[in-house]
């Protein structure tokens, strides 16, 4: 008695586990998973049948009611049905008297779980311990009214008032127990899978939306080149014809009118410097190559070669840290983000201070931090993101030439690389922008040495 | 005295035609600049159809500048014809546009074009282009005879 009760646990711990196996393997809309569990029920309910409780010859009593209830509930039609047949059909085999009252309580079970579940919305993982022991109550009320009503009278009625009482005291506490083992199994799978559905969901639209992006990214730089192309056209005439004008005809020009055409010529280089610029920003990203390790140090010597000796660095004192580390980029748009602060730098300066730039980086991590630093006039906090943005001056053309469109493509041209990029300034105080971006890969010790001494300059 | 050699000029912006135009009046070419305003006139001209039959009237260029950006037939399009015709497949084409995409760069030079320059933006650069065009296309470089007879 005891060791078939044993037996009879064991085996309902065994459906669980093997039904979390199968239910991992649902999908909604497939019909095999539900098959297979189909089988592990009937399976289950068969292999009970073989440890049975021996009431007299031919009249056995075991957990097939909780596994059927189960079944029903758990695997609505599909698995209860197959799990019932299974079930059925081997009550069948083993014939003998209560045969017709174990097939009755086969299907009474079964039918009794697939109510519950229609009860409960089909979301079977919603029942509680006491809705368990409703259903199990229910299931054995079912059963043993198919011995009344089934067994030959007077056998059903002496069936019952012997067995009522073990039945209705211990078969409603196995099915809580085997419901909420498969409750929470199937709690846990609905939970994942929801989890699953949302992550999807959440991915999907994730690329839509940078697909989408992606687009109107294109479009709008598709435009600003198209429309910088056919800017090109007629100020071309303009400066041309009015270059024309003031080379060929200068000496009948009277003193206004050759300043009026010096003004047109003027504005016209400066329209092309705009619409320079902007093809320079729209071009950015188009033509990029596999990103490589890039020495800062010849690079920065090489700009401030170019730029360092002409007009807008007159009267300053550039200071560049030597042994800049070694960085993870793309070697144009590194030289257009560098060349662009270093210009900046050395443009807005302050009325009597002595105007310093610095150039210096550091290691921080994984990532190296370039600063490009001077004592000129400062930024207001309040300007510190707008500045970033395309067409965003905070000077008026005449105080000092720009376009508006430099850090644009230094922001651009940093995200492109992966990499951030800030600005920490006061107004008086001078500026600091500040670029990170991966660091670059050395062969050898040589890396180490390299951190250590930009950290020592770094302090 | 060696014969005139004459160039022909594809462009559609009348304001380019001029300046290029008064750019080589200044740089005193005595040579003479055919002009024609789309890539179908420009076939017209070299295969000499339509309006061009008379070889008289309308010369082989020695020297053609193109612009890419034509209404209709593009200046590609023209350059690609040109070099598959095995009459015209050796006269000199300069690419004379504002676009400096590498696209364009690529496809120019993937078609046999001969040189490739951007136009400039001030008159003075126009000059440089005049002249360095006469100093060389028109005087160093040898030309290849079209037809060989």
């Amino acid at each position: 008695m005891y060791v078939s009760l044993i037996q009879n646990a064991a085996l309902l711990v065994a459906l669980c586990t093997f039904y979390s196996l199968i239910s991992r393997l649902r999908r909604d809309g497939e019909v095999w998973p539900r098959i297979l569990a189909g089988l592990l029920f009937g399976g289950v309910a068969v292999a009970g049948m073989n440890m049975p409780f021996h009431y007299a010859p031919g009249i056995i009593y075991d957990g097939r009611s909780i596994v059927l209830s189960m079944a029903g509930l758990f695997g609505g039609w599909s698995t209860g049905g197959i799990a019932a047949l299974m079930a059925a059909l081997y009550r069948v085999h083993l014939g003998g008297p209560g045969m017709w009252a174990g097939l009755a309580t086969v299907l009474g079970c079964t039918i009794t779980g697939r109510i519950f579940r229609r009860a409960f919305g089909d979301r079977p993982e919603r029942l509680g311990i006491l809705s368990f022991y409703g259903l199990g109550i229910s299931a054995h009320i079912v059963m043993l009214v198919c011995q009344l009503l089934v067994q030959p009278w007077p056998t059903g009625i002496a069936v019952i008032s012997r067995i009522w009482m073990p039945v209705m005291m211990v078969f409603p506490v196995a099915t809580v127990l085997m419901g909420v083992l498969l409750g929470n199994e199937e709690s846990r799978i609905v939970a994942e899978r929801s989890l699953r559905d949302l992550t999807t969901e959440l991915e999907q639209r994730v690329g839509q939306r940078t697909a989408e992006l992606e687009g109107a990214n294109e479009v709008l730089e598709a435009f600003a080149y198209s429309v910088s192309h056919d800017l090109r056209e007629p100020l071309r005439a303009i400066s041309g014809f009015a270059e024309i004008i003031a080379r060929r005809h200068r000496d009948s020009l009277n003193e206004e009118a050759r300043h009026y055409f010096d003004n047109i010529l003027e504005a016209s280089s400066r329209m092309d410097e705009l619409i320079t610029n902007l093809l320079a920003y729209s071009r950015l990203g188009k033509e990029v190559s596999p990103l490589k390790t890039i020495a800062l140090s010849p690079l920065v010597a090489e700009i401030l070669s170019e730029s360092g000796s002409g007009q807008i660095a007159r009267d300053a004192e550039i200071v560049v840290q030597p042994d800049l580390p070694v960085v993870t980029g793309n070697r144009t748009l590194l030289r257009q983000i560098l060349s662009n602060l270093i210009e900046n730098a050395l443009k807005y300066r302050r009325g009597g201070v002595s105007h310093r730039v610095e150039i210096g980086a550091a290691m921080e991590g994984s990532r190296v931090v370039v600063r490009v630093s001077d004592n000129g006039i400062g930024i207001a906090t309040e300007h510190h993101d707008r500045i970033f943005n395309i067409f965003q001056r905070l000077h008026s053309p005449d105080d000092s030439a720009g376009t508006g469109i430099g850090l644009a493509i230094v922001k651009k041209a940093v995200e492109l690389m992966g990499g951030t990029v800030g600005v920490e300034s006061r107004p008086g105080e001078g500026s600091v922008f500040w670029v990170k971006l991966p660091a670059g890969v050395i062969a050898g010790n040589e890396g180490g040495h390299d951190e250590k001494k930009s950290r020592y300059f770094a302090r | 005295m060696k014969k005139r050699a004459v160039i022909l000029l594809v462009e559609d912006n009348r304001m380019d035609i001029e300046i290029t135009l008064d750019a080589f009046r200044e740089v005193k070419l005595e040579n003479e600049i055919r002009t024609v305003k789309t890539g179908e006139e420009a076939l017209d001209y070299l295969l000499g159809r339509g309006n061009f039959t008379d070889r008289e009237s309308h010369p082989l260029p020695d020297l053609m500048l193109l612009d890419l950006k034509l209404p209709g037939i593009s200046g590609l399009d023209v350059l690609k014809t040109l070099k598959q015709t095995p009459v015209l497949k050796r006269l000199p084409v300069i690419i004379l546009t504002s676009s400096q995409e590498e696209s364009d760069r690529v496809a120019g030079y993937d078609h046999g074009v001969n040189s490739y320059l951007v136009k400039p933006i001030s008159f003075s650069g126009f000059l440089d282009v005049a002249k360095n065009i006469c100093d060389y296309w028109l005087s160093l470089n040898v030309n290849a005879p079209l037809i060989k007879l």
